[in-house]
């Protein structure tokens, strides 16, 4: 009876952590992905993989572990679409491709999720480099050299 | 369009579907797939233990078994008086008696126990002769032999093997084996006899197949050595004991001498029987002692493995090693040895059963380090049949198990990055 309401509360919890963390989440997810990928399919298989071997509760900073969770798995959707995406427009029979999105925002596409992350946490959610560097298990050094490339390449827009 | 406001504009992209239904969509895949895992590892792990102990069962069946009570016919054959007596009994008895289990003979060398006990193969008569037969192997007719008739065991012996159409002859205690023209010949009418001069009589006629003597293929043998593996150097004792079917000690020790030819032959004293000690003709640093007691055979022999080779030693010289121990000791013996005999198999599987849990553990969970830890045992548990390092296979085990628990418990505190 003890486990049974322990795995109730849990549940409660994460459900609770996550319901706070969902907004945060999503917008995360919508930057660091690729278009073809919708933000709340990457932040469910990213809750998946948390609640289905921990519990949000455990976890010292679950926004950030979700974070790097989504973030790794847009890069591996990417490597792996990456061939047939690729291939689109070179296999449509439409001579006219028309863009979907705004052509400024197709300078983002440009970038890989990590750049996308780093950009979208220093100047939209005004991290620090060190903190941008824990969450995302990168180097601080590598941080700051990513942030002032793209910073001069995002000045010649 | 400035870097912040596409990044704004980014972030707000696709169909917001709220965090309740993502968070009930999660949990619905989630909680399917855990159902299906769970279900799979527990029959995997059930079947993986099923086989093992199945295994486990069918080898101890087929291994060392408890000595049980024999029942056998036995007349006592009144052809010759025999020199070697029965202990405890100079009686005939004609009827049919409960022959009891081998003598609990222990061989207390130092250094040496009793590593293994080997069933008997249980062959019925006919069914050991369509075995020969099958193998092709001959037997003569008969075998008629020839001795001093007061001590057979201390002058020349002689084995005349009679086939269909041949004879082959086969001597002991004489120096020149093919000088047993000197002893005996063919009568007029074809019969063999003894030269007079000889000093020999014929002693008996024995079955060629020595059918007379022997139950079926009821041999039991206890091996004594110092470890459990049969590589391992060192020295080393056998005890055999076959279950005479028809009693006659002295023709029955002559039946088997007539295998040794050119062996010298002497008698002895052993556990209060007459017995012979059988020195093999290549070798005079080695020799067999045999005796009869209470309807079985006894066959001693002792060497050394060397790690290359083995070399056999006189059991003649450790004759003292050989007591009567009592039915406890026995027994307190026999379970040693059944204990040691299956404790690798158990191990082995124990590690088997790790490994295959580990690969299981690491399919759905991704602990891919206990699975190549897991790998360790059962190379070493090859290693361990060979040797005596049984402390290193539970070591791997106890690492494997370790480490899968490490991991296990280290990836819940969500603290590694693991690619998903």
């Amino acid at each position: 009876m003890g486990k049974s309401n322990s795995n109730t509360d849990l549940g409660k919890s994460d459900r609770l952590i996550f319901t706070n963390l969902y907004k945060d989440l999503r917008r995360f997810a919508a930057v660091v992905s690729d278009v073809d990928i919708e933000p709340d399919d990457l932040v469910q298989d990213a809750l998946i993989a948390v609640i289905s071997r921990s519990s949000l509760a455990d976890l010292d900073n679950p926004l950030a572990y979700m974070k790097r969770i989504i973030l790794n798995q847009s890069a591996s959707k990417r490597r792996r679409f990456g061939i047939w995406r690729g291939l689109l427009p070179k296999v449509s029979s439409d001579s006219s491709y028309e863009d979907y999105y705004p052509s400024d925002l197709v300078v983002l596409e440009t970038l890989n999720p990590t750049d996308r992350a780093v950009l979208y946490m220093s100047d939209i959610e005004g991290y620090r480099h060190s903190e941008i560097a824990e969450q995302l298990g990168l180097s601080e050094p590598a941080v700051r050299s990513v942030r002032v490339e793209l910073g001069r390449n995002c000045l010649q827009l | 369009m400035n870097i912040e406001n596409l990044l704004e504009e980014r972030s707000d992209r696709g169909n917001v579907r709220g965090a309740a239904n993502v968070w009930f969509d999660a949990e619905s895949i989630q909680s399917k797939e855990q159902t299906k895992s769970r279900k799979v590892l527990v029959g995997a792990t059930l079947a993986i233990w099923f086989l093992s102990l199945t295994a486990l069962f069918a080898l101890d069946d087929s291994q060392t078994k408890a000595i049980s009570d024999i029942e056998i016919a036995s007349s006592f054959p009144n052809e010759i008086q025999p020199n070697i007596s029965k202990k405890g009994s100079d009686q005939e008895n004609e009827s049919e008696s409960e022959i009891k289990q081998p003598a609990r003979i222990d061989v207390d060398i130092e250094g040496i126990d009793l590593q293994r006990v080997s069933e008997p193969l249980g062959l019925t008569v006919e069914e050991q002769e369509d075995l020969l037969q099958r193998l092709g192997t001959e037997h003569p007719t008969q075998i008629v032999v020839f001795g001093e008739k007061e001590d057979p065991f201390v002058g020349p012996l002689i084995f005349v093997e009679v086939y269909d159409n041949r004879i082959k002859t086969q001597t002991v205690n004489i120096d020149d084996y093919e000088a047993y023209t000197d002893y005996i010949s063919l009568s007029e009418n074809g019969d063999l006899q003894a030269l007079p001069s000889s000093g020999l009589s014929k002693l008996s006629t024995l079955d060629g197949n020595g059918t007379k003597f022997l139950k079926s293929l009821e041999t039991y043998q206890y091996e004594f050595a110092e470890s459990p593996n049969q590589s391992d150097e060192g020295v080393w004792a056998v005890l055999q004991a076959e279950a005479l079917e028809d009693y006659s000690s002295l023709e029955a020790i002559l039946y088997w001498l007539h295998g040794s030819n050119e062996s010298v032959v002497s008698k002895v004293k052993i556990l209060s029987n007459d017995g012979v000690v059988v020195q093999d003709p290549d070798s005079e640093r080695s020799d067999v002692v045999i005796w009869i007691d209470d309807g079985y055979m006894y066959r001693f022999s002792v060497g050394e493995f060397t790690g290359r080779r083995t070399l056999l030693g006189k059991a003649s010289e450790n004759i003292s090693a050989l007591k009567i121990v009592s039915e406890d000791d026995w027994n307190q013996q026999l379970g040693s040895v059944e204990k040691s005999e299956s404790a690798w198999l158990v191990l082995v599987l124990a590690a088997g059963v790790l490994f295959a849990v580990s690969a299981i553990f690491y399919a759905f969970k991704k602990a891919f380090i206990s699975c190549v830890i897991s790998l360790a045992p059962i190379g070493v548990s090859v290693f361990w049949v060979s040797s005596d390092f049984g402390f290193i296979e539970i070591g791997f085990c106890l690492i494997s198990a370790f480490t899968a628990f490490l991991v296990f418990k280290y990836r819940r505190k969500g603290t590694s990055l693991e690619a998903v």
